[in-house]
This record gives structure tokens, C-alpha cells and sequence, in this order.
């Protein structure tokens, strides 16, 4: 594998580690009634600490791969001088230290106490989240337009992230009320705060993914011929299913549970991993697409 | 709480963005000796424009001169006061004939490119 092919892969990683748990750990913090919360956090230990373990490997391995792919190859990975001149001599220096102080905050975050330890979760996430703004196509703007470019740019990863990491957490709260169990009441209550939440996400990442395209290419990305533009194309088009899949839950599921028909909440679940999937899949388009020249 | 941490990080990830540079992928703007030129008198370096700021560690040039052979250059440098011109000083005269230069280049914010392009010296 090449050395482009591995860092690619590794900001993958390192992007839905830190959107799951940006945006799992900020609905449980913020928006899921404190007793299911807990229950939901217990059942998501395993895929927190994975979570953790994948954020803080890929932060760690993205220097060496920089460095294998700025400078000679796989020989150059651990040569100390090309570590030195990516700190030194690029702009991925600062924010490869950010990103690892975001990274220690999540291992540091494993021991803060129960209900602060979402929030500090999310908000590590969110920071590493956040240090895409700071690299490749989000600074290739000029002075107010630069910086306008990469405000947005932070918008739209930030409030994507936040819905999609919010979805796994959703799941489990959606399985919950398909068993009936005691946490009935509360599940709709954080079923409904998500609704909400939701749409103000969806309205702000769409937003903010037109304004991105208009300051990165100016027009509609249909110039097949470049690679960029088909696979934005590609990646607006899976977000396009999510988003008529949230419509579909929106209007015909959730009236449904309310109503308590039986199997609405499995087929919620159902849809609601299907959004997590096509998301996953814009997640992995973006970071192909990242490497293009917008053409 | 989701409202205010939320507008604490997007304040922060602002405050961070203020301190960006403006940058994307390089490509050549320009070449002395010129692209597909032709010079009467050897260069003593290459001066080679692109759109964007370079990385000088991980930017730098290949020439092959007449028969594919290797052309000795000195270390590169970035032209005073231009980060997006690459300089490359070349040592001993270039005998007549025509020559490849491979270049490759970073830009400050970690996209690479490359290309040649060729020149020829007919004193």
C-alpha cells in the first residue's frame, strides 16, 4: 500500500472516531433524560473505548504517514529530520499538536466522573473534529473569504458530525422502545429531542455544504471529468438518501410508535442504521475526494 | 448545555481558523528558463512559480539533460520574499541541448503535486 493510500484511510478512521464520539456523547450529555442515558452509556462502553483506541492510534500514526507520504516513501515514516520539517516547515505541524492534545483529552476523559464524562467525551471529539478546518481544502481561501471558508467549513463538520454520531446512541434508544421496557417514557422523550435537534443540524451541515461548494469550486460539481467533482457529486447524493430517509422516520415511523403500533420501533431502528451506514459512506467519500484538486 | 458547548467550540474552531493561511494545491504558474523555451546562455538556476506557498522540505527539482543524463543542482530555496517561487541553483553550465526538469512540490497545507516540463539551451 502506498503511503497516500494509508493516510487516507487513517484520517478516515480518525474523522468517525471523533464524529461518533462528538456526536453520541453530545446527545447523551445533552439531549436523552439522565437515567436511560446512563443505561444507553453502559451498553456503549465497548464501542467508546474501540472508539477511543481507533481516534487516539490514527492521531498517533498520521505523522509518521505524512511524512512517509511528503517525503521518500515508507523509509521516511520514522526518519526524525522529516518528522522535524513537517512539524517545522508545514501547517500540519500545528494542528497534528492540537489534534494530539484533543486525543489526550479523550484518553483523559475514560476517568472523569459519570455525567461529566459525556460532555468532556464530546467535547474532546468535537475538538479533533474541529482541526479538519485547519488543513487542506478548508484554508484554500484568501483573507475575509479565508476565513469565512473555513468558519463554514467548521459549521459543516460540526453539525454533520453531530447528527451522524448521534444516530448509534438512537439506535440503542430505539431498541429500548422496542422491548417495552420501563425506559418507554423516556425514550420518546430523547427520540423527540433528537427529532428536533435534528432538523436544526441537517438544515445547518446542508447549508453549509452548498456554501462550501460555492467558495471551493463556484459552481455545481458536474464536470465529470475530474475525480473531485464526481465523487462530491457521489457524496451529495448518499446524504440526499439520508436525509429522505429522515423525512420517511419523520413522518410515517415516528407517528406510528407515538401510536404504539407494534414493529414501528424495530423498522425505526432498522432505518435509523441504514442512515449510520450511508453516512459512513460520505464519511469515506469526503476523505477520497479531499485529495483531488477541486479542478 | 448543547447550545452553549456548541457555540464554545464553533468560537474556538473560529478563533483557530483566524490564524489560517490561504493555500491549495500548487500548480506552475511560470518557469525560468521558460516551458518548452529555448536559451542561448546556460541558467544559473531555475526559478520555477506556482499558485501557492511551498513547503521547502518536501519541494524539488530534477533535470535530465541530453542522453537522460542526471543534471548536479544546488539546494533549493524559496525566492526571497515569494514562498511560492522555488529556486534552484545549478552549479556548472549546461552544455547545448535539451532538457527535462521533474518537479515536485507541497504545498503548505499538505497537498502534493507534480509535473515537467522541458527547456533547451542552443548557444
Amino acid at each position: 500500500m502506498s503511503p497516500d493510500s494509508a493516510l487516507i484511510i487513517c484520517r478516515t478512521l480518525q474523522d468517525a472516531s471523533s464524529v461518533l464520539l462528538w456526536g453520541a456523547y453530545g446527545y447523551l450529555a445533552t439531549l436523552v433524560p439522565a437515567s436511560l442515558a446512563g443505561k444507553v452509556a453502559l451498553r456503549m462502553v465497548p464501542i467508546r473505548l474501540g472508539a477511543i483506541g481507533v481516534a487516539t492510534f490514527a492521531t498517533l500514526a498520521a505523522l509518521p504517514l505524512e511524512a512517509a507520504s511528503f517525503g521518500d516513501g515508507w523509509g521516511a515514516a520514522l526518519d526524525l529530520a522529516t518528522l522535524q520539517n513537517i512539524l517545522s516547515d508545514t501547517n500540519m505541524g500545528g494542528v497534528w499538536l492540537l489534534q494530539a492534545i484533543a486525543a489526550a483529552g479523550l484518553v483523559l476523559a475514560i476517568g472523569v466522573g459519570s455525567r461529566h464524562q459525556f460532555a468532556a467525551t464530546s467535547l474532546c471529539g468535537g475538538l479533533l473534529l474541529a482541526c479538519r478546518a485547519m488543513f487542506g481544502h478548508a484554508i484554500m481561501g484568501e483573507g475575509g473569504m479565508g476565513i469565512l471558508l473555513q468558519a463554514n467549513y467548521a459549521v459543516h463538520i460540526l453539525s454533520a458530525g453531530a447528527w451522524l454520531g448521534a444516530l448509534l446512541p438512537l439506535a440503542f434508544i430505539i431498541w429500548t422502545l422496542a422491548g417495552q421496557g420501563r425506559e418507554h417514557g423516556t425514550a420518546i422523550v430523547a427520540l423527540k429531542h433528537f427529532s428536533a435537534a435534528g432538523q436544526i443540524m441537517v438544515v445547518l451541515a446542508v447549508a453549509s455544504g452548498v456554501a462550501n461548494t460555492g467558495l471551493i469550486l463556484g459552481r455545481l460539481p458536474v464536470t465529470w471529468s475530474q475525480p473531485y467533482q464526481v465523487l462530491l457529486a457521489g457524496k451529495i447524493c448518499l446524504v440526499g438518501a439520508m436525509i429522505l430517509l429522515a423525512v420517511v422516520n419523520q413522518l410515517l415511523i415516528v407517528p406510528r410508535i407515538r401510536a404504539g403500533k407494534a414493529g414501528a420501533a424495530r423498522l425505526l431502528a432498522c432505518t435509523a442504521t441504514a442512515e449510520l451506514a450511508l453516512g459512513a459512506g460520505a464519511l469515506v467519500l469526503v476523505n477520497l475526494f479531499g485529495s483531488f484538486d477541486p479542478g | 448545555m448543547f447550545t452553549k458547548s456548541k457555540w464554545a467550540f464553533l468560537a474556538g474552531a473560529l478563533t483557530i481558523a483566524m490564524a489560517g493561511h490561504a493555500l491549495a494545491h500548487a500548480h506552475l504558474v511560470s518557469a525560468t528558463p521558460v516551458a518548452d523555451g529555448t536559451v542561448t546562455v546556460s541558467p544559473s538556476e531555475l526559478d520555477l512559480k506556482f499558485t501557492e506557498a511551498l513547503s521547502l522540505k518536501f519541494s524539488g527539482v530534477k533535470i535530465a539533460g541530453p542522453d537522460n543524463t542526471s543534471v548536479a543542482t544546488g539546494a533549493p530555496s524559496l525566492a526571497a520574499g515569494d514562498e511560492s517561487t522555488l529556486v534552484v541553483p545549478i552549479p556548472a553550465p549546461l552544455a547545448a541541448g535539451a532538457y527535462t526538469v521533474d518537479w515536485h512540490v507541497l504545498s503548505k497545507d499538505g497537498h502534493k503535486t507534480h509535473g515537467s516540463y522541458a527547456f533547451t539551451v542552443k548557444p
